[in-house]
C-alpha cells in the first residue's frame, strides 16, 4: 500500500525554490534521501512531517490529505519525526522529555505511557541514562533521545532527518538494527552517509536544487558510475575526482584513460557521478 | 509462633486478588505477620500465577522509577488538573520563573507608583498598562522561539488549538492573577478592578490578530495600536485636558459595557478561528519552516 504520495510539490522561500515540482510515492520500506546541503531534503521531510506546507502540488500521507485539519491530526497520530535540529527542554531528563512528547502524542494513561517511554529509551541504548539531564548529555546521546521520541507508539510513517549524525560506530550499527526490525512500516531518512543508505535502504532518492534527480535502488545509483571508477598508482589529473585510499592506491572517478581497469562502483561513486554531471550540465555555456 | 487458625487457600487467593473485604484483608494481614506457613502458602499461590506477580512488580517499578513531577505540575495536579495537562502546562515557557518574575517586577512598579502617588488618578498608569502585559504574554506562550522543542511539538496530534490555547490560557491566568493581586494591594475599591474587561478584550484582540499574522507581529501591532489609539483620542478630544482623565473615562462607568461587548466579540472570533492556532502554522508564519 502506498503511504506517501507527493505530486508536483513546490515550496519557495522568497525567490529561493526549496522544492521544485517534486513527484514520487513511497510504500513500506526504508527510503534514503541524498543530496548536498541546501538541496531541499529538510524542507521535503518537514512537508512529510506536516510541519511545513507546499505552495503548489499535492501531498497524501497514509491515505490522507494534510491540508485538512482533521486529517492532519489523524496523520500525526501515526507519524514519528526526528527534525534535523530537534531542540530539547534541556532541564528535562531523557525520561521526562520523551514522556513530555508521549503526552503530546495523546498517550494519557500514565502507566502505559511510562512503559512506552522506557521501551523506546531502551531501544536506543539509553536504559541506564533515563534520569540524566539533557543539558549534561553529549550530542550523540541527545540524538538518541531524539530518535527515541520519534519511535513512540511505533509509528507507521517514520521521518528521520540525519538520524546518524553524531552517533558513534556502535550506535550507528544499533540504529541500523533497530530500523531494519520495523517491517511493514514506511521510513524516510535523509543522510550524508552513503554507507547508511547501502546498509539500510531499499530505495534512494537524490535531490539537487529542489528537484528529484534520481529515484531507484542503491545498486542502481551505484551503477551510474559503472565503468567510471578505476584505481591507479598515480593521480590522473583528467579524473573528475581522485583520492588516495588506505592501501595506497589512488581511486579515480571520471572517464578512465585507455587501459585502466575499472573497478565496481560504490553508491558514493554513483552519487558523485550524478551530482558532477548535473553540475557540469548546469554550468555548461548555452549554445 | 503457632496459631490455631489458618487462612484457607481460597481466602489467600481472594486476598492476593484484592477481592476480599477490608476487614478480612486486615485479619489476613495480621495473621500473615505471625504465620510463616500461611506466608509460604500465599507465596506459592501467587507464584503459581507469574503474570500477576509480574504485573504487581511492573506497577511497583513504575512508581519507583517515574520522576517526581516538577513543582508547578505537582501543584496543578493537587488542584485537580489531570496529570498530562499539568505536565504540558508546567513545560510552557510562559510559566517560567523569568517571565513570571518580570511580570511581578512590572506590576510591582505600577503598584508602587499608585501607592506613592496622591489623589484618585494615581491608579491610572496601572489601568493604562495592565492590558499590555497579556498582549506581550501571548508571544511568550505561543511563539515557537519560546518552545525549544517547537518542531517536535508541531508534528504532534496535540499541536492544534488544544495546545496553543492551553498555553495561552496558562499565561493569561498567571498574568491576570498577578494584576488582580496588584490591584488589591493598591486599594481604591472597585475602581481598581476596572482593568479586567479592557485587559480581556485586548488579550482577545491579540489572539484574533495572532490567527492572521502570527504571535510576534500580533503582540507588537496590538500594543502599538493600544498606545497610539489613546494618544490619538487625547489629541482629538481633549488636548487641553489631562490624559489621565481621558483614560479614567475610558475605563469607568458605562464604558465597561463596551469592553464587555468587545470581550464577547473577540471570544466568538477566537472560537471561530481556533484552527488557526496550530503550532505548525505559527512556525510557517514566523518563517521557521
Amino acid at each position: 500500500m502506498t503511504s506517501v504520495k507527493v505530486h508536483n510539490a513546490t515550496r519557495r522561500f522568497g525567490s529561493f525554490v526549496a522544492l521544485d515540482d517534486v513527484t514520487f510515492s513511497l510504500s513500506a520500506g526504508i527510503t534514503g534521501l541524498l543530496g548536498p546541503n541546501g538541496a531541499g531534503k529538510t524542507t521535503l521531510l518537514r512537508v512529510l512531517a506536516t510541519v511545513a506546507a507546499t505552495d503548489a502540488g499535492s501531498i497524501e500521507l497514509l491515505g490522507r490529505d494534510p491540508r485538512n485539519a482533521q486529517s492532519r491530526v489523524d496523520i500525526r497520530r501515526r507519524l514519528g519525526y526526528l527534525p534535523q535540529e530537534p531542540g530539547f527542554h534541556r532541564e528535562f531528563t531523557a525520561f521526562e522529555f520523551v514522556d513530555y512528547v508521549a503526552i503530546l502524542k495523546e498517550m494519557v494513561d500514565r502507566k502505559a505511557r511510562h512503559d512506552e517511554v522506557r521501551r523506546v529509551l531502551a531501544a536506543v541504548g539509553l536504559a541506564n541514562e533515563m534520569k540524566k539531564r539533557i543539558r549534561n548529555m553529549s550530542g550523540g546521546m541527545r540524538r538518541r533521545v531524539g530518535i527515541a521520541q520519534a519511535l513512540l507508539g511505533s509509528p507507521e510513517l517514520l521521518i528521520l532527518d540525519e538520524p546518524t549524525a553524531g552517533l558513534d560506530p556502535e550506535q550507528r550499527l544499533r540504529f541500523r538494527e533497530l530500523l531494519t526490525a520495523r517491517r511493514g512500516h514506511t521510513v524516510v531518512l535523509s543522510t550524508h552517509q552513503t554507507d547508511d543508505i547501502a546498509a539500510l535502504c531499499q530505495r534512494v532518492i537524490v535531490l539537487l536544487e529542489g528537484r528529484v534527480r534520481f529515484d531507484g535502488t542503491p545498486p542502481e545509483l551505484a551503477a551510474l558510475a559503472h565503468g567510471r571508477v578505476w584505481n591507479a598508482l598515480e593521480r590522473d589529473p583528467t579524473a573528475q575526482l581522485a583520492w588516495v585510499t588506505g592501501d595506497g592506491m589512488v581511486r579515480h572517478l571520471g572517464t578512465p584513460p585507455a587501459g585502466a581497469d575499472a573497478v565496481p562502483p560504490a553508491i558514493e561513486d554513483g552519487y558523485l557521478t550524478l551530482v558532477g554531471s548535473l553540475h557540469a550540465l548546469s554550468s555548461a555555456p548555452e549554445n | 509462633m503457632n496459631t490455631e487458625w489458618h487462612a484457607s487457600d481460597q481466602m489467600l487467593i481472594e486476598y492476593s486478588n484484592v477481592h476480599c473485604d477490608v476487614s478480612t484483608a486486615y485479619s489476613i494481614e495480621a495473621h500473615l505477620e505471625r504465620c510463616q506457613g500461611c506466608r509460604g502458602t500465599l507465596a506459592r499461590l501467587s507464584g503459581s500465577r507469574p503474570e500477576h506477580a509480574e504485573e504487581i512488580w511492573n506497577r511497583i517499578a513504575d512508581v519507583i522509577d517515574r520522576p517526581n513531577p516538577p513543582v508547578l505540575a505537582g501543584c496543578l495536579m493537587r488542584l485537580g488538573m489531570p496529570e498530562p495537562w499539568a505536565l504540558l502546562t508546567a513545560a510552557t515557557r510562559a510559566m517560567s520563573a523569568a517571565w513570571v518574575g518580570l511580570q511581578i517586577l512590572l506590576i510591582g512598579g505600577a503598584v508602587a507608583l499608585a501607592r506613592l502617588g496622591a489623589g484618585p488618578n494615581a491608579f491610572t498608569p496601572f489601568l493604562f498598562f495592565a492590558p499590555i502585559l497579556p498582549a506581550v504574554g501571548v508571544v511568550v506562550a505561543y511563539h515557537p522561539r519560546f518552545d525549544p522543542a517547537a518542531e517536535i511539538t508541531a508534528c504532534s496530534p496535540m499541536a492544534g488549538a488544544k495546545l496553543g490555547l492551553t498555553r495561552i490560557v496558562a499565561v493569561l491566568s498567571v498574568t491576570l492573577s498577578l494584576l488582580f493581586a496588584g490591584s488589591l494591594i493598591v486599594g481604591h475599591g472597585w475602581i481598581t478592578l476596572t482593568w479586567i474587561l479592557p485587559t480581556l478584550a485586548v488579550a482577545g484582540a491579540t489572539l484574533v490578530v495572532v490567527t492572521l499574522i502570527g504571535a510576534e507581529q500580533a503582540s507588537l501591532v496590538v500594543v502599538v495600536l493600544w498606545v497610539t489609539t489613546w494618544f490619538t483620542l487625547y489629541v482629538l478630544r481633549s488636548p487641553q485636558g489631562r490624559f489621565v482623565n481621558l483614560v479614567n473615562d475610558g475605563f469607568l462607568g458605562e464604558r465597561q459595557w463596551l469592553w464587555a461587548g468587545a470581550c464577547l466579540v473577540m471570544g466568538a472570533v477566537v472560537y471561530v478561528r481556533r484552527d488557526r492556532f496550530e503550532l505548525a502554522l505559527e512556525l510557517q508564519r514566523q518563517g521557521m519552516s
